[in-house]
């Protein structure tokens, strides 16, 4: 395989992904994109030092983390946001949310007050739930990716659901 | 069973992360204890709704952005200093060189300076001895001058006349 069919097969199998996780961590969809593209054109440059056999999703995830974490360094911690806030509670540009919010669980949580606190959440508490929760990786995967050891992840993992349920908690008693 | 699961063993038991023994534990209590599977149920239900926000929002990635992949991909990298032509490649060299030659020229001219003057014990010791062997312990006595490089040398020097 050349390094163009490597590039087309990587954007094929994982691009969607990537972008997705981009999009989740940026919040709006122009950064998701650079960012996207971004790492794609490091994944081309440094196509020879991926190992066949190893993960290529930890390895573009690693490089959107990095990314991500370099650019919010360099913006002081802020991106521009756009997904839902208190006046848009359906989702972006007034398109509901595929699962809508109705169904009242016992002793569960409802998706609209989660979608809010999951927004509201720190970078790097947002970037493990991803990583942990919505991508379902393991402690290890997530170490390698965000670059610390495992029982980091966890305690971060653990303060960062701390703070979720508080946030939903509060969003949940919040809604009319 | 007494002991209670925590939050945090929960959610390592629901990420399947806990040490076996652990995860035998909290498997049992689970099944005995309608509180701890009460916050367990919770903990599944969170998760289950940040998989539902995330699934709602996910997206295709636009045909635009791979457009934009390829061509950067094709776009020339930006050179660094190893894809400089191979003449120009000791011209890199330059700034180190100054760098190094000013820390020896700074170096090389302080080793010439002078050392300073070392003051010998011995000789601050027989210089006291003098000094209350001529008043001792006398209230008048004045207090002797602060001893100085200089004044030691004299000293010395006198020592070392027969």
């Amino acid at each position: 395989m050349d390094q163009h069919a490597f590039l087309e097969d990587a954007i094929e199998r994982y691009g969607k992904a990537a972008y997705n996780y981009a999009y989740r961590l940026t919040r709006n969809d122009a950064d998701a994109r650079d960012l996207t593209q971004d790492a794609f054109v490091r994944v081309y440059r440094a196509w020879r030092s991926f190992k066949p056999g190893t993960s290529f999703r930890s390895w573009i995830y690693r490089i959107l983390t990095n990314l991500h974490r370099d650019e919010l360094r360099r913006r002081k911690g802020r991106y521009p946001e756009e997904l839902p806030s208190d006046d848009d509670p359906g989702g972006r540009n007034g398109r509901p949310l595929a699962v809508e919010p109705i169904e009242e669980y016992v002793d569960g949580y409802l998706s609209e007050p989660v979608s809010r606190a999951l927004a509201a959440l720190p970078a790097e508490q947002r970037r493990i739930l991803l990583l942990a929760d919505i991508e379902d990786l393991s402690y290890q995967e997530i170490a390698g990716i965000v670059g610390c050891s495992i029982g980091t992840i966890r305690s971060r993992l653990h303060r960062a659901r701390g703070q979720l349920r508080t946030l939903v908690t509060r969003y949940s008693e919040q809604r009319p | 069973m007494n002991q209670h699961a925590s939050l945090d063993q929960l959610v390592d038991y629901i990420h399947g992360e806990l040490a076996p023994a652990d995860d035998a534990f909290v498997h049992a209590h689970l099944s005995e204890c309608s509180e701890c599977a009460r916050a367990y149920d919770r903990e599944v239900s969170l998760t289950a709704r940040l998989r539902e926000v995330a699934q709602a929002q996910e997206r295709e990635l636009p045909d635009s952005c791979v457009r934009a992949i390829r061509a950067a991909a094709q776009a020339p990298a930006r050179p660094s200093l190893w894809h400089m032509p191979q003449l120009l490649r000791p011209l890199a060299a330059i700034p180190a060189a100054l760098i190094v030659a000013a820390v020896l020229y700074v170096g090389l001219a302080h080793r010439g300076a002078a050392p300073a003057h070392a003051i010998d014990a011995l000789s601050y010791v027989h210089h006291h001895t003098a000094v209350t062997a001529a008043a001792p312990f006398s209230d008048d006595t004045p207090i002797p001058a602060v001893l100085t490089a200089e004044t030691t040398r004299e000293d010395q020097s006198t020592d070392a006349t027969p």
